[in-house]
């Protein structure tokens, strides 16, 4: 056995190797560029937290385009059975009440973690009739390995229909999960309202947006208003001059255009 | 070494100590296969729990013997190679602080207060004496590091121009790597976990927690993997019979490994929330650079085993490949090196899969995932760990390895099984099966609501594989007591104990790979250009803190429980 003696080159053979090795880097890199820009399949972004989020809901944006919330905590789904019609695109928004769970949507590109504080989403079209499980398949405490829930694509369905959702978010006609009222949802969540206002009628930094519209309010100048077009649009656009009795002066100044307050205030009304 | 009697018994401490302890990961693992094939269906075997042991079975053989082993080949090589006595105190605190905080996590996970496995996530919440063990672990493998330094450098300053020896090279590497991902983690454990685990902050931010953790746990990986290319590169020349083809190949893939190692853990977040696709994009773009050295590897290992081949009369374009010392008695250790390295052939690839970003959606999480890390953790780095634990432990103890048949069919076995184990955990993974389930109790239960029967066959072929693995492994403790327990061998009382180290054949003196520096500093940038924009978001987002919860109740933990 021979040996090149020392010198300061690289062996030729081991340089087209490393040359080959980094061609072979390349051409994965080509390939994975392909399926994220090319056929557009990506992985999880951020989204705008919310606190909306924060309960299993489902909403129709109409052409069967649904958006579902999920809450997740130690060991279920909220909502744990969902029906679409054939040919239905859903957004899966997911969070967790508690520990850290896993969403995989078999059958699927729907694989997310599941955290508390954070929302996770992705979208999804069904093409297909069929049962398709969801699984938490990150760890989650004892019960982990009984925690499911299912999406069921039905030929025969005509319209979304959730179990194991809390009696408020049924979906139903003119309520807030109604499509015509999810505009000024998407510019509440936007612009952050829901960040000092629930929508669920506790206790926040400004007062709850849910039975506002239309009831009368005290205010801190000892006068009384209806909350109505023009006393709402006074609030946002001059937030400090009047206040709500019993809320601190602090909410700031939103840009907010014509069409975008006429969007939420119809969020508004629905929210009863 | 074995002239410095008290590193000697450091030495074979770190080596029995994680050997003993690995007879339960084992049994565990052996009971795992089991409950996900729905063969037991129930919440415990005796005592312990499914997700206890499973803690176990991941601290164990993942954690406490890959770093046991990295330290006490760290001790020998370098001892060796720079011909230096070590300093005992550095060696011994080291390991006294590894066995401190081995044993206090060891013992939360079998009393069943820190069943959160060993990716320890929070809001799930253990004992505070867990995450101090882990802390005091960490530490103690930090102080074998600073014990090699003064003797390298000592070593530099007297050989002038002399290239370092390549095992010191290795062993530098991977506590180099381990040296700056530790950080993340330690900063994680001690200061997000541990006082919130002891009630003194009410929450913690889980995808910051996330985020360092992933940041320590993909170099974790190479911490694991590179004691063994550092066996590949200076043992297995030499056992074929044959020299290192390239020596600048080896020491291009070490400092590579150093720069490349630690700015990509983002891959391992894919599927989380909270973080930019933008950061996750320039992480998988790393990873797939990460592959170079590995490929590179694979075929500077191979050109030197054709020429110990050629050596050995092997002719012909393939026929070389039928002159490798299989199945040589005196040469028991080929068959770990040469069956780890083809395990990690299907290992690599399944990694580069997972790190493929898009791809990610069709496997995270799944049974894909320890299918994948059982040919890289479990391939290679265990059956390094195996066959060099025996091969210094018998060394030092100036014992016979009895029954060296015996011992080379071990990793042949070992293969065997983990193709059926991770064979039926691919398929399973792409099917849906979860991973860290207990799928006896529901999924593999035909009494359940969620039975799902196409996932029989598959968890049925991987318990198989697993039976196979632990018969492996029964194989090499049959050898390894009888080894001990034989009287001490008589041909080996005149020479000293050593390693044997190969040669190079191509010897290129090529400078930039000759000096740890610049690697490290472009180390030290590459993490910081990595992890700045993704660690800036999380700190600005101002996500909420999460309470804690112990695995057993959806009950908040209140502070002093």
């Amino acid at each position: 056995m021979t040996n090149n003696e020392q010198n300061g080159r690289v062996n030729l053979v081991e340089k087209r190797v490393i040359l080959t090795a980094i061609l072979f880097s390349c051409i994965g890199l080509g390939m994975i560029s392909y399926t994220a820009w090319g056929m557009g399949i990506t992985v999880p972004d951020c989204v705008p937290n919310s606190k909306i989020f924060e309960h299993g809901s489902v909403l129709d944006h109409g052409s069967k385009n649904y958006e579902v919330h999920f809450l997740t905590s130690m060991w279920r789904f909220e909502p744990s059975r969902v029906v679409v019609p054939v040919g239905s695109t859903l957004d899966f928004f997911v969070i967790s009440k508690d520990v850290t769970h896993g969403f995989n949507v078999l059958g699927t590109n729907v694989n997310l973690m599941v955290e508390p504080a954070v929302v996770n989403e992705a979208k999804v079209h069904f093409e297909r009739p069929g049962v398709y499980p969801i699984i938490c398949h990150e760890f989650c405490g004892e019960g982990h390995q009984a925690m499911s829930a299912v999406v069921e694509v039905s030929a025969s369905a005509t319209d979304i229909s959730a179990e194991g959702l809390p009696p408020s978010e049924q979906p139903g006609q003119g309520g807030p999960g109604a499509a015509s009222v999810l505009p000024g949802r998407a510019v509440m969540i936007q612009k952050g309202c829901d960040a000092c206002h629930s929508i669920d009628g506790t206790k926040s930094v400004g007062p709850t947006f849910k039975g506002l519209w239309g009831s009368r309010v005290e205010l801190t100048d000892g006068t009384t208003a209806t909350v109505n077009e023009e006393f709402f649009e006074e609030m946002v656009e001059n937030p400090g001059k009047r206040v709500v009795k019993g809320f601190q002066p602090i909410m700031p100044k939103l840009p907010v255009n014509e069409a975008e307050m006429n969007q939420l205030m119809e969020y508004l009304k629905a929210l009863k | 070494m074995e002239q410095q009697k008290a590193l000697r018994a450091i030495i074979l401490t770190e080596l029995l100590v994680p050997l003993v302890l690995l007879l339960f990961g084992i049994y565990h693992g052996v009971l795992q296969v089991m409950y996900r094939a729905g063969v037991i269906r129930a919440a415990s075997v005796a005592g312990i729990g499914y997700y206890q042991g499973l803690t176990a079975h991941g601290v164990i053989n993942a954690v406490v013997l890959t770093t046991f082993f990295a330290v006490a080949l760290g001790h020998a090589l370098i001892a060796q190679e720079l011909d230096a006595p070590l300093s005992i105190w550095g060696a011994g605190s080291s390991l006294a602080l590894m066995l401190i905080g081995a044993v206090m996590a060891a013992a939360m996970i079998f009393v069943g207060k820190a069943s959160v496995l060993y990716t320890f996530y929070p809001p799930l919440k253990a004992s505070p004496i867990f995450y101090l063990g882990l802390a005091l672990f960490i530490v103690g493998s930090w102080i074998a590091l600073f014990t090699w330094i003064p003797p390298y450098l000592r070593w530099r300053k007297q050989n002038p121009g002399k290239k370092t020896p390549m095992a010191v090279v290795g062993i530098m590497a991977t506590f180099i790597i381990w040296q700056l991902c530790t950080l993340p983690v330690a900063f994680e454990v001690l200061v997000l976990l541990l006082p919130w685990s002891l009630g003194w902050t009410p929450g913690v931010n889980v995808v910051l927690s996330r985020t360092l953790f992933w940041f320590f746990g993909h170099p974790l990986v190479y911490f694991w993997l590179l004691p063994t290319y550092t066996l590949y590169y200076t043992m297995l020349p030499k056992l074929t019979g044959g020299k290192l083809y390239s020596d600048f190949a080896g020491r291009f893939s070490f400092m590579v490994f150093i720069v490349l190692s630690s700015p990509l853990g983002l891959h391992h977040q894919f599927a989380d929330p909270g973080i930019s696709s933008n950061w996750k994009g320039m992480h998988a773009v790393l990873t797939l650079l990460v592959a170079v050295p590995s490929l590179v590897t694979a075929f500077t290992l191979s050109a030197s085993m054709e020429l110990g081949a050629r050596q050995n009369g092997g002719t012909g374009l393939f026929g070389w490949w039928k002159k490798l010392p299989y199945f040589d008695p005196d040469r028991w250790l080929f068959s770990y090196l040469f069956c780890g390295l083809v395990i990690f052939i299907f290992g690599g690839i399944t990694g580069i899969i997972n790190a493929s970003y898009a791809m990610n959606n069709v496997i995270h999480n799944t049974a894909w995932l320890p299918a994948h890390f059982h040919l890289t953790v479990g391939g290679p780095v265990f059956l390094g760990i195996l066959g060099m634990s025996l091969f210094l432990i018998t060394g030092l103890l100036n014992r016979p390895v009895v029954a060296p048949r015996l011992a080379l069919a071990v990793p042949y076995i070992w293969m065997a099984g983990t193709c059926l184990f991770s064979g039926g955990l691919f398929v399973g993974g792409l099917r849906g099966e979860p991973r860290r389930t207990n799928l006896g109790l529901t999924y593999l239960n035909p009494e359940s609501p969620s039975y799902r029967p196409d996932w029989h066959a598959t968890t049925h072929i991987a318990m198989i594989g697993g039976f196979v693995m632990a018969l492996a492994v029964l194989v090499y403790f049959v050898v390894l007591v009888m080894s001990l327990v034989s009287s001490p061998s008589k041909a080996r009382t005149t020479a000293p104990f050593s390693i044997p180290m190969s040669e190079a054949y191509h010897d290129e003196r090529v400078a930039a790979v000759r000096n740890f520096t610049p690697w490290v500093i472009a180390a030290t940038l590459a993490v910081i250009l990595a992890y700045y924009p993704p660690l800036h978001d999380i700190a600005k987002s101002n996500f909420k803190l999460a309470p804690g919860y112990h695995p057993d109740s959806p009950a908040v933990v209140q502070p002093g429980e």
